[in-house]
């Protein structure tokens, strides 16, 4: 015979119930508190219960609805169903009977409930996608446009425009040879280009076809295959409309999340610790790749040489990964490894026809000559 | 098991103090960085009480794994402590009533010689009212002090009992409890599911049985939805 740690509930004592120390008898159930009372249930009348927050709570109870016993020490419920007569026996078995149905039913909801999120997890992602494209069908070409001119003024803000007609002059030609190829919807919006002073080595498009090249591009590249790449890449997430399907991106995760959550606040003080970058710059990468095959296809269609885009993936890698430079190129971070895109362009160039290649008006040379102030 | 804890607790709810008169011998363990005053002649030592496992189940209900244990070496010593966040801090007696006492993560502030605080998995109940995963479990015997978020109001449940799940701060082991939506919510129409999600009364705890069940007047959420607005951001000129 042992004693078990518990407590009654009895309105009679004075905060409503106590602490008891409970022992099992052949006659009963009895709990003793500290103070000396002593409560019995008879094993006749005796009727158990299991809950309490972990649901491992013991409930006895008798005849008197307001009389009861817990206790949630191991033992007690098997204490109970060999010692006590034989009504408690039956009690005891009926319990246990309810409790593993119970488990079962709360097994198999888990089950059913981790399918649930293995079906959401394998269904939403290309749901979104869809809807994604759906939304940036809908909008206008327009939109694209308003959205770069918005964000235009802020190309100068990485150096002052290099007005020189030799820098210039040769990223507007590479420009124009790149635009008849481009789609018709494309090719008709205001394509403009502006050379920058900054070492960094890049070159970026808005929305809507506004560019910018960095002249460190220029003064780092090996020849003018190289600038077209790096051109035509940027050129194909216009084409793309990358920069309004990002917006578009965000601004569905946060509806989404506001409609199962009832509220945005939270979650956009995550994104601004970029919480859910990790989802975006997934989607960045497929954009990257997109922009990188149908770029190499474009350079060769304008008669460049397509094998200038993995060249220059080559010199990228070269160039010391300094902190500066790489801070210059941010960009990369939502790029794929250079080893995988210069394998996935390598693969394409084969089947690639390249266009005529004219003699161009302007050279890197003259261009170089000119950033030097020479 | 030990005597009592001499103890009162000033200045609430806003901003409550803890203060404890120990007599030699005595022991509390309290949250680190929780005190605020001390007679020179308490020893105080850092450790993770319980051994690291406890520890860990700690740590997973909000709290911190090191707990700071003050013992009256040399004769009678006061010691006040306080809360971290704004709101009143409550006083239990475990084991007086033969529960445990389940605790919203990070509520716990300090206990007695003879409690025990453990890491107790929440499972989908603790996720879904906001509690976390890990709640924690107070048992044994002994004097606990918890802390909530504004004033505190202990409810002596019979029957059944509904909170909001951000209200809930703490309540007694004999009472069942599921989370679920607000009765009469359940749903089932669209006008119902939009008052679901905008209504901002999402899920509540809904108790059952017998037992007391302490409420908090403010919660974290809302609190901070409140203040969102009013913070400084950086400008980038």
């Amino acid at each position: 015979m042992s004693t078990y740690l518990g407590g009654v509930f009895d309105d009679a004592l004075p905060e409503g119930r106590a602490a008891a120390t409970i022992t099992v008898w052949r006659h009963g159930v009895e709990a003793r508190l500290e103070a000396g009372k002593v409560y019995t249930i008879r094993s006749e009348v005796l009727r158990l219960e299991r809950g309490g927050s972990t649901g491992r709570m013991l409930f006895i109870r008798g005849q008197d609805p307001r009389l009861t016993l817990f206790s949630e020490a191991p033992g007690l419920l098997e204490e109970i169903g060999t010692t006590s007569g034989l009504e408690a026996r039956n009690a005891v078995a009926t319990l246990t009977a309810e409790v593993a149905k119970t488990r079962r039913a709360t097994l198999s909801l888990w089950l059913i409930a981790a399918a649930v999120l293995v079906v959401l997890g394998l269904v939403t992602p290309p749901l979104f996608r869809v809807a994604v494209d759906g939304a940036v069908g809908q909008l206008p070409l327009s939109l694209d446009v308003k959205l770069g001119d918005l964000a235009s003024s802020e190309i100068t803000s990485f150096g002052p425009a290099i007005t020189d007609e030799r820098a210039a002059g040769l990223a507007t030609e590479i420009l124009e040879r790149l635009r008849p190829h481009l789609p018709p919807d494309i090719a008709a919006l205001d394509l403009k280009i502006t050379v920058i002073e900054s070492a960094e080595v890049n070159a970026f498009a808005l929305p809507g076809g506004r560019m910018a090249v960095l002249s460190g591009l220029l003064k780092r590249a090996d020849d003018v295959n190289m600038v077209a790449a790096v051109f035509a890449h940027e050129l194909m997430h216009v084409r793309h409309r990358h920069g309004i399907r990002a917006l578009v991106q965000s601004a569905g995760v946060l509806a989404l999340v506001s409609v199962v959550f009832g509220d945005a606040t939270g979650i956009v003080a995550l994104l601004a610790q970029g919480g859910v970058l990790a989802t975006l710059t997934h989607y960045g990468r497929e954009h990257e790749s997109q922009a990188d095959l149908d770029g190499v296809a474009l350079t060769a269609a304008a008669g460049f040489d397509p094998a200038g885009m993995p060249a220059f993936f080559r010199k990228l890698k070269e160039i010391a990964p300094s902190s500066e430079v790489q801070e210059a190129l941010s960009w990369m971070s939502s790029h794929p490894s250079h080893e995988e895109r210069i394998a996935a362009i390598e693969a394409l160039i084969p089947s690639l026809t390249r266009g005529e290649d004219p003699p161009m008006n302007h050279t890197l040379e003259a261009a170089r000559a000119a950033l030097r102030g020479e | 098991m030990s005597t009592a804890l001499d103890f009162s607790i000033n200045h609430s709810p806003d901003f409550p103090l803890l203060e404890l008169r120990l007599a030699a011998g005595q022991q509390v363990f309290a949250e680190p960085s929780a005190m605020v005053t001390m007679s020179p002649s308490l020893d105080m030592s850092a450790g993770i009480k319980g051994g690291l496992v406890k520890g860990l189940g700690r740590a997973l209900g909000g709290e911190s794994l090191i707990v700071n244990t003050f013992t009256a070496k040399a004769g009678r010593a006061e010691l006040a402590l306080a809360p971290g966040g704004l709101g009143d801090v409550m006083h239990y007696n475990v084991g007086a009533t033969g529960t445990g006492l389940m605790l919203q993560s990070g509520a716990f502030l300090a206990h007695g010689q003879g409690v025990s605080i453990n890491g107790k998995w929440g499972g989908a109940r603790g996720f879904f009212s906001g509690n976390g995963l890990v709640m924690l479990r107070a048992s044994g015997s002994g004097d606990l002090f918890f802390n909530g978020f504004g004033a505190v109001l202990p409810v002596d449940v019979d029957g059944g009992y509904i909170v909001d799940t951000g209200y809930v701060l703490a309540f007694e082991e004999t009472l069942n409890y599921e989370v679920t939506t607000v009765p009469g919510l359940r749903p089932r129409g669209l006008g119902k599911l939009k008052t679901f999600f905008l209504g901002g009364e999402g899920l509540v705890c809904r108790f059952s049985g017998r037992g007391k069940v302490w409420v908090q007047t403010r919660q974290i959420g809302s609190y901070l939805g409140w203040v969102y607005p009013f913070r400084p951001t950086k400008n980038r000129g």
